[in-house]
């Protein structure tokens, strides 16, 4: 299990949205979010896993960047 | 219950996330439970000059854990390589005996055998010449070892050969306060982040060198709405992005804009004319030297230096819009209160004492210093640069507590007090970092000794030190608690270092805060505490140099407790003075703030100013009413506002190497990695070295994001991975110096201050070619 957390950059005044996107992401979970920006943990099994992962938070709406902080091996 | 693996990860993996953002993230009680630690001992984290307070959890003689000390600055927080301290006491390449160089191996020996040949090694080349013999150390060594150390060889070997790292990040910062307010170190602390409204940030990434100071400044920023940052640097880091004004600019060009700043305060009266005629002198060099003769000069013919100094020609010189200097000038002077803070940025330069100058220039002209957070605040860069190194007197110019080297009095005053006949401590400064490496190189110094750093990877133009480190004449000992690193596989002789909370000491950190860090758990193998290797070295080097006579007075003790109040007693009088610190004092509290002269004094937030809590004022400068720079006593207790040129690099970008290279930190590591190297989370994170190229830079090379580059000095070169980000500017490359296998300093130019001595590492000219 790979366990990995990145900062999620959005528009100005979409954190809404992009929570409830993120709300249906089974593998992600929210810890917090300030301004325009969001920290998001995602867990995966495989590294091919955790690309297609960041790939959907890319490709989510109102989402300007991932930048990832930190990943470790659970 | 307890947490999972998986959950604590999981939060600590948020936390960094925050961390990076300055956002608080609660830490859960369950964290601490999963962690499993019977006991939690008070200490200080090993890394960065912040001092963070720290918690360390221990399990059957194991360190399990390590959680913030919520009663210490840091309020709790701890950044993510804090956070995963324990793995580096645990590490497979632990060193746990002596290891003596046969041919090209290392073999096991005997700790008696290992000392018996440093003691000959070391006497042998003490007969030929007192001074070729040298000792190199760490600003992460404790205060205790560090005294120790120029106490023996200055006083009780006369020479004063001993220097340390501190000289590669501190010492433009050091002699840049001296210079400016006659003795060195911050005279504001962190306080002053919580009252400041205005922060100039110049030279300094802060959220990744000092990730919890960062904290605390966007933690001001987002509660505070009147605040303004002001960044000044070649790099828009994250830092720069978050600030209300971000000044890009060549590197190597800011003491042009720094001057136009002045320019603008003086031109536009937003100087302080009271302040200034009270408590400020002006000075000007006349010749260069060396010595560089110096001489008082005026106001008036300090407006008429900088009438020179218009924005256009900043602008010209620097690129940076004259625009942004004239707000900044404005911000700076007209705030409430503020905030100067730099790091190696303006310190690891050949101007970086005149760099540092024109900083302190801009708080003397403004009055914007001595009173809640109005203050420079030099950022520090190791864990005891501050206490050990500079404060405690180990570098080459330098004695106990601000006295110097070339100073009679200085000399003799410390001659008594350690009890060595007058004389004794010679009047010439010792080799400093690079001159004692080049020293070294060319068999002058014969003996040396390296501890707890790593100068065979941090040094500047490497390559030319490596060489220099395994002559056939000489004699290379190095403490250390991982083996092999980049230095001590060039060793004759490897000795088996106690780590962080194996061992008592006291870390002296930027605002002049002193913390104990207790001992937790013993030493693998048969590694020990340096300060025990020193004093034994000590006694029996004298005892073979034909002093052992005085050994038992120089060296009267065996820990580093029983020197303490040794060390409390050297600052008594001085401007240092923390007399009042007992061992017991210090053990009980969570960080103490010098000038501390009783034991119910509660020491001191901000110097020089009696009106908020400095002690020594009155002491020094009786007649003072507030503000008195009482370190300064040749000029009158005032601070001197320098004249000094805009002056450029050593190494300009030129025709054939058309790009600027500098050097720096990313937070996942520190220094040369050897410790974080070993934290399989910061490892995975950061795996290696890369090069960080502009995007417009990167298509007139034609190279990709990730494509191999070939990064070339005139000292050498290096294949890296290229980063092709929008973060240095145009014509500069950068590339952080935490890889092993990817020697950055290879490359990076020795050139030196010739106040300070510090090395250029911020600046060298460089091609990059697609590889």
């Amino acid at each position: 299990m790979i366990v990995t957390s990145v900062v999620i950059d959005i528009q100005p005044g979409m954190s809404g949205a992009v929570l409830s996107s993120l709300a249906l992401m089974e593998k992600a979970s929210v810890y917090g979010f300030k301004d325009d920006k969001i920290i998001v943990v995602l867990e995966s099994a495989t590294s091919d896993e955790l690309e297609k992962l960041a790939a959907a938070l890319h490709a989510m709406e109102f989402v300007t960047g991932v930048n990832p902080v930190f990943s470790a091996n659970a | 219950m307890e947490l999972s693996r998986r959950q604590l990860l999981k939060f600590s993996a948020a936390l960094a996330a925050a961390s990076a953002i300055g956002l608080e993230l609660p830490v859960p009680e369950k964290a601490q439970a999963a962690a499993g630690a019977d006991k939690w001992v008070k200490g200080v984290c090993r890394y960065c000059g912040a001092g963070c307070g720290v918690y360390v959890g221990v399990t059957k003689g194991k360190v399990v854990a390590v959680k913030g000390d919520k009663d210490n600055w840091n309020k709790g927080y701890v950044c993510l390589k804090g956070l995963l301290l324990p793995p580096i006491l645990y590490a497979d390449d632990r060193l746990k005996y002596p290891m003596l160089r046969k041919g090209d191996k290392f073999e096991r020996i005997p700790w008696k055998e290992a000392m018996d040949l440093m003691v000959a090694k070391f006497a042998e080349a003490y007969k030929m010449n007192p001074h070729s013999i040298a000792y190199y150390g760490s600003g992460q060594s404790y205060t205790e070892e560090s005294y120790f150390i120029g106490k023996l060889f200055k006083a009780g070997l006369g020479t004063n050969n001993t220097d340390g790292n501190p000289r590669l990040c501190m010492a433009s910062a050091a002699v840049g306060y001296v210079s400016s307010f006659g003795k060195d170190e911050p005279m504001g602390s962190y306080d002053d982040f919580y009252h400041a409204d205005c922060y100039f940030i110049i030279g300094s990434n802060l959220p990744e060198a000092h990730p919890v100071l960062y904290r605390i400044l966007r933690e001001q920023k987002d509660k505070r709405k009147d605040v303004k940052i002001i960044v000044a640097d070649p790099r828009k880091t994250e830092l720069g992005r978050k600030a209300d004004l971000f000044m890009s600019f060549t590197p190597g060009t800011d003491l042009a804009i720094l001057n136009a700043m002045a320019h603008v305060i003086v031109k536009e009266g937003l100087y302080n004319k009271d302040f200034v005629g009270k408590h400020t002198v002006f000075k000007k060099v006349v010749a260069p030297g060396p010595p560089p003769k110096i001489e008082r000069t005026t106001w008036d013919e300090y407006v008429q230096f900088i009438e020179q100094f218009t924005p256009e020609m900043a602008e010209k010189t620097s690129g940076c819009p004259k625009e942004s200097i004239i707000t900044a000038a404005r911000w700076f002077a007209q705030s409430k209160a503020t905030m100067s803070m730099w790091c190696m940025g303006l310190n690891q330069r050949i101007r970086g004492v005149w760099a540092n100058n024109l900083v302190h220039n801009l708080h003397l002209l403004t009055g914007q210093i001595c009173r809640p957070g109005a203050t420079p605040f030099s950022l520090t860069g190791q864990p005891n640069a501050c206490g050990g190194v500079r404060d405690g007197g180990l570098l080459a110019h330098l004695l106990p507590y601000g006295r110097l080297i070339v100073n009679d009095k200085d000399r003799e005053d410390m001659e008594k007090f350690w009890g060595v006949p007058k004389g004794r401590i010679q009047p010439k400064p010792g080799l400093t970092a690079v001159e004692m490496f080049q020293a070294f190189g060319k068999n002058d110094v014969k003996a040396m000794w390296i501890v707890c750093t790593n100068p065979g990877q941090s040094l500047p133009n490497v390559g030319e030190y490596r060489k220099g480190m395994v002559g056939k004449d000489t004699f290379l000992v190095v403490s250390e608690a991982y083996h092999p690193s980049k230095t001590s596989e060039l060793a004759d002789l490897v000795l088996p270092a106690a780590l962080w909370v194996e061992k008592e000491g006291v870390y002296g950190q930027s605002e002049r805060r002193y913390q104990l860090l207790e001992k937790c758990i013993e030493p693998p193998g048969e590694a020990r505490p340096d300060f025990e290797v020193m004093t034994e070295f000590g006694r029996r080097l004298l005892a073979a140099t034909g002093r052992g006579d005085e050994a038992k007075n120089l060296i009267p003790y065996k820990k580093t407790p029983e020197i303490w109040d040794e060390i409390r007693q050297a600052s008594e009088g001085t401007a240092y003075d923390f007399m009042g610190m007992t061992r017991d004092r210090i053990k009980k509290a969570h960080g103490l703030l010098w000038p501390m002269p009783t034991t119910t004094h509660p020491g001191t937030l901000r110097r020089y100013t009696a009106k908020y809590g400095d002690p020594l004022v009155k002491k020094f400068d009786p007649a003072a009413s507030d503000v008195s720079f009482y370190g300064n006593k040749p000029d009158g207790n005032k601070a001197v506002i320098w004249l000094r040129p805009a002056a450029g690099p050593a190494e300009p970008a030129d025709k054939d190497y058309p790009l600027v290279l500098t050097t720096g930190r990313q937070i996942e590591h520190w220094h040369t990695g050897t410790m974080t190297a070993k934290v399989p989370e910061l490892r995975r994170a950061a795996p290696y070295g890369f090069l960080e190229i502009n995007p417009v830079d990167a298509k007139t090379i034609g190279v990709k994001n990730k494509d191999k580059v070939k990064v070339t000095s005139r000292r050498g070169s290096l294949v890296l991975e290229a980063r092709v980000l929008d973060v240095p500017r145009p014509g500069l490359v950068y590339a952080s110096f935490h890889d092993p296998e990817k020697l950055i300093n290879l490359l990076t130019n020795d050139a030196f201050d010739a106040l300070s001595k510090q090395p250029e590492y911020k600046i060298c000219a460089v091609k990059v070619q697609k590889a």
